[in-house]
């Protein structure tokens, strides 16, 4: 089945979800992005996997949105809404934009003061892909940081298979890695030329030390959407099933979201309303 | 086929393409900027060699991801959305016709181009060039000297003899990425064909290449860091031709150094 008329869309509408995450707290740069994986709220905050440098597929956290799988229907997020940010109160932080992707796969065991290739290896991941397949199609690579690191700020670059089956690819860092990270710290990995996906990790190499502390992870995710939100006035942002372009979900999605900020200063609150729609 | 209703458009939506990439050099405000060159999502390209007469493109690595429609159907922008980390301004999805080399920057005489035909993705989808516009591109920085850059063309009603300038100032030191559109002589709509370029002084060193392109959407940044998008009725529902070859122009409101992040979703049936 699929939906295919505006008609489809309000008629298979699910119930919204709502969520409220902590912010994190300053990370001191545009652009230095962070999720609310780790974040306490609704949905709880996520404990750090320890699945071992391969990884594991991410299929049933409780820190994800919630999301109910269908047996037979295709699911799409339809709409999505959040309050602006203010100067202070629960709703204080940084305009910036949000983006809502899918959370595939985690690895653990990475040596943050190894400055040598890190064999990965990574497990299979599951089949969701633009394509709803393992291949890799729109599946990206990002560092996460778990416990907050100390000083350090390496380039990140991995080795990978990309979504054709193309081993010995290398991306790097597209932001770079600051010092004193905070849990839910993200850096972005690029592609090589040509690529639009990676299929598996081989590798990754860290270019220099990333401090005496810190706990990191290696995460592939499909990115859904991007929302805007501003910190002019209390105002709502949404896009709905037009606007959003109806990204197609699969079932046992793993949907958080990232914060790109567009000032230094402490990060969003995390207040996010979903709404899907199954048919 | 072809998309005529909301309904095709949520029938047809593909998974979006996502861009995101390392921060630019020191940009020039207002100047506009490709990040085609820098690594991120998707990877960095290489710069073109095809010589003076340039290559039609279909595909070329470093190009935001497409995927052909299959069958009869048609494709169309459903969505494009982005942001820049260091300042608001303008940001363009364009489609990249066309590219050359071997152009000196240090001749001050005309140089014969005679560009090979563009592929079959003006506004109407043919090879006559409603719409199509020409730009030169930075690939490797350039020297001292702020040249007049003149272009001479045939049009996309097939006249011949045309000519137009940049539209903006060139800039010594000119930076990987720049981009310099060149202006349209009045009463045309597009370029058909490309004869040659002309430099009024020289640039001292670099590599540039002349692109032909088309602007599929536009959207406005309005500070740094803040999404800005359209939609498949508020970007006018673009028709976008098979082996399309898109990139993105960012035209800066200040000179800071940026990240650039886009999203793009069409629509195909």
């Amino acid at each position: 089945m699929a939906i295919t008329t505006l008609s489809d869309v309000a008629a298979n509408m699910r119930p919204t979800v709502f969520a409220n995450k902590a912010g994190v707290s300053n990370q001191g740069g545009t652009f230095r992005i962070t999720n609310a994986w780790y974040s306490s709220g609704h949905p709880p905050a996520a404990t750090a996997n320890t699945s071992g440098l391969a990884g594991q597929a991410v299929t049933g956290n409780a820190a994800a949105l919630p999301f109910t799988n269908s047996a037979s229907a295709a699911t799409y997020l339809v709409r999505v809404s959040r309050p602006s940010a203010l100067t202070s109160g629960p709703l204080s932080g940084n305009p910036g934009m949000f983006q809502i992707v899918d959370r595939l796969w985690e690895n653990s065991g990475l040596d943050r003061t190894l400055t040598t290739a890190q064999t990965v290896n990574s497990v299979t991941w599951p089949a969701r892909d633009n394509d709803g397949t393992t291949n890799g199609e729109g599946v990206f690579l990002a560092i996460e940081v778990s416990t907050a690191t100390g000083t350090g700020t390496p380039s990140v670059t991995v080795s990978y298979t990309n979504s054709l089956g193309t081993s010995g690819r290398t991306g790097t860092s597209i932001v770079s890695a600051w010092g004193s990270a905070a849990a839910g710290a993200w850096v972005p990995i690029g592609l090589a030329a040509g690529d639009t996906g990676v299929r598996s990790v081989q590798s990754v190499t860290f270019s220099a030390t990333w401090g005496t502390t810190g706990v990191l992870h290696l995460v592939a995710y499909r990115p859904i959407c991007i929302l805007s939100s501003t910190r002019t006035a209390l105002n709502t942002f949404q896009e709905d099933a037009l606007t959003l372009g109806m990204p197609r979900l699969w079932n046992n999605s793993q949907l958080m979201y990232l914060f790109y900020p567009s000032t230094t200063g402490p990060n969003n609150s995390g207040a996010m309303n979903v709404t899907y729609a199954q048919g | 086929m072809a998309i005529t209703t909301l309904d095709g458009v949520i029938a047809g939506a593909e998974p979006p393409q996502f861009v995101f990439k390392v921060a630019s050099p020191t940009l020039g405000q207002g100047r506009p900027y490709t990040p085609f060159y820098l690594a991120g999502i998707p990877g960095a390209a290489v710069a073109p060699t095809p010589g003076i007469g340039g290559a039609a493109l279909t595909s070329y690595a470093g190009q935001i991801a497409w995927v052909n429609p299959t069958g009869a159907s048609l494709s169309y922008l459903c969505r494009f959305g982005g942001a820049s980390s260091g300042s608001g301004g303008t940001l363009l999805l364009c489609d990249r016709l066309w590219h050359n080399s071997g152009i000196s920057v240090t001749s001050t005489t005309a140089q014969t181009v005679n560009s090979v035909t563009f592929p079959a993705r003006d506004n109407n989808g043919t090879t006559n060039g409603d719409g199509v516009l020409v730009g030169l591109e930075v690939s490797t920085a350039t020297g001292a000297g702020t040249p007049t850059i003149t272009v001479g063309y045939t049009n996309s009603v097939n006249t011949s003899g045309r000519t137009g300038t940049n539209a903006v100032a060139s800039a010594a030191t000119s930076s990987i990425g720049s981009f310099y559109p060149i202006s349209l002589q009045a009463d045309d709509f597009g370029v058909r064909s490309i004869q040659t370029v002309t430099f009024s002084a020289t640039w001292t060193s670099g590599t540039v290449h002349l692109v032909a392109y088309r602007v599929l959407a536009a959207v406005d940044v309005v500070n740094a860091g803040v999404f800005g998008a359209v939609d498949a009725v508020t970007g006018g529902f673009p028709r976008l031709y098979d082996n399309t070859v898109p990139f993105l122009l960012f035209v800066p409101g200040a000179s800071t150094a940026s990240n650039i992040v886009a999203t793009m979703t069409v629509s195909q049936g």
